[in-house]
């Protein structure tokens, strides 16, 4: 985090809990009032809830060891995801004990942890909570962003300085499948916009777990468009689909490594900067 | 859309047919196992292991025969 912007992690978390009360912090524009309970598209009100916290090796390298913290509650209803329980139903989730984080983390960080990994569900709407944990804890904390960026303008300048590494996920890469397999219609122009934000602000990985049967419609458009807008960026392909039971609109089985390889060509044909 | 674990705090295993073991969203304690299951001797003997049982049992025409007891008397 930067140190300047690390004190003002207070008083941003009060914006944030004001801009809750007519709640648009995401693209779904409830304008629900969080902070007198009233629930949106999240199912979130203004309590912090986390489920799960894991010391993890199977980042991008030089991210690991990684300290994940799952927050509870998504903006999105992938078909595919993989924590959808939590986020149909994130008051299941126990309501976050800051200074019990702050403790945790600390272990975390003794026990060798390098990043302070933020995921969910998504922690654009879960900033509140993001804001008020960032004020407990050291400067010195490397922070990874890991978020579907699928937010409005708010969160991405309460975030700015705070964040070190946007580990921002690119799930598809047309509309059609937007719509069918997350539910939001208008994804691409969102996230490509949080995207290019990010980049001003700090380190931008850009992960794609490649869906099986996908390359025309979302591989290649994602990897055209990196290679246009953001040819410096790191891209980092995932052959980690899991898929769901019921498959619906989205791919119903593994990813092949044949695939997989032919994806890492195509990153290669665009130029493009890939990580491991 | 429907998970095959559904209730919070249910976890999943999947075992794919090249004996790959894995668990979506992890906590600690089923990364360490499956850390374990995904060691290279322990999953080429499970894969081994799986190949002879689905050899014989198409060898013998889908009939079983009844196992020895291995257990000393």
């Amino acid at each position: 985090m930067n140190p300047v912007v690390h004190k003002q992690a207070c008083s941003r978390a009060k914006l944030a809990k004001e801009a809750m009360r007519n709640c648009r912090l995401c693209p779904r524009n409830c304008g629900v009032d969080r902070t007198a309970g009233q629930k949106g598209y999240c199912k979130l009100d203004d309590s912090v809830r986390f489920y799960r916290e894991v010391l993890y090796s199977g980042e991008e390298a030089d991210l690991n060891p990684s300290h994940h913290i799952y927050f509870a509650g998504c903006n999105l209803r992938c078909e595919f995801c993989t924590v959808a329980e939590w986020n149909e139903r994130p008051d299941a989730a126990d309501v976050a004990d800051m200074d019990n984080l702050k403790k945790v983390i600390n272990q975390r960080a003794r026990q060798g942890a390098r990043t302070l990994n933020l995921l969910g569900g998504e922690p654009a709407v879960n900033v509140y909570g993001i804001l008020k944990l960032f004020s407990c804890l050291a400067a010195e904390t490397k922070v990874v962003w890991n978020s579907n960026m699928y937010y409005n303008g708010i969160v991405d300048e309460l975030m700015a300085g705070l964040v070190d590494v946007y580990l921002a996920d690119f799930k598809v890469g047309e509309k059609r499948c937007a719509e069918s397999i997350l539910g939001a219609a208008d994804y691409l122009e969102v996230v490509k916009k949080n995207i290019i934000k990010a980049g001003t602000h700090g380190r931008v990985i850009v992960r794609h777990v490649i869906l099986p049967g996908h390359t025309e419609c979302c591989l290649k458009p994602i990897l055209r468009w990196l290679a246009e807008t953001l040819p410096a960026v790191e891209v980092s392909l995932r052959g980690n689909y899991f898929p769901p039971a019921n498959a619906g609109a989205s791919p119903a089985g593994y990813l092949s490594g044949d695939e997989f390889q032919k994806a890492r060509q195509f990153a290669a044909q665009y130029r493009l900067n890939l990580v491991k | 859309m429907k998970p095959y674990k559904q209730k919070p705090g249910e976890f999943e295993i999947r075992i794919l047919p090249d004996g790959r073991v894995l668990v979506p969203a992890p906590d600690g304690a089923l990364l360490e196992l499956v850390g374990v299951l995904n060691r290279p001797g322990v999953r080429k003997r499970r894969v081994e292991k799986e190949s002879k049982k689905w050899a014989s049992k198409n060898q013998q025409g889908q009939t079983k025969k009844p196992r020895k007891s291995r257990r000393k008397k």
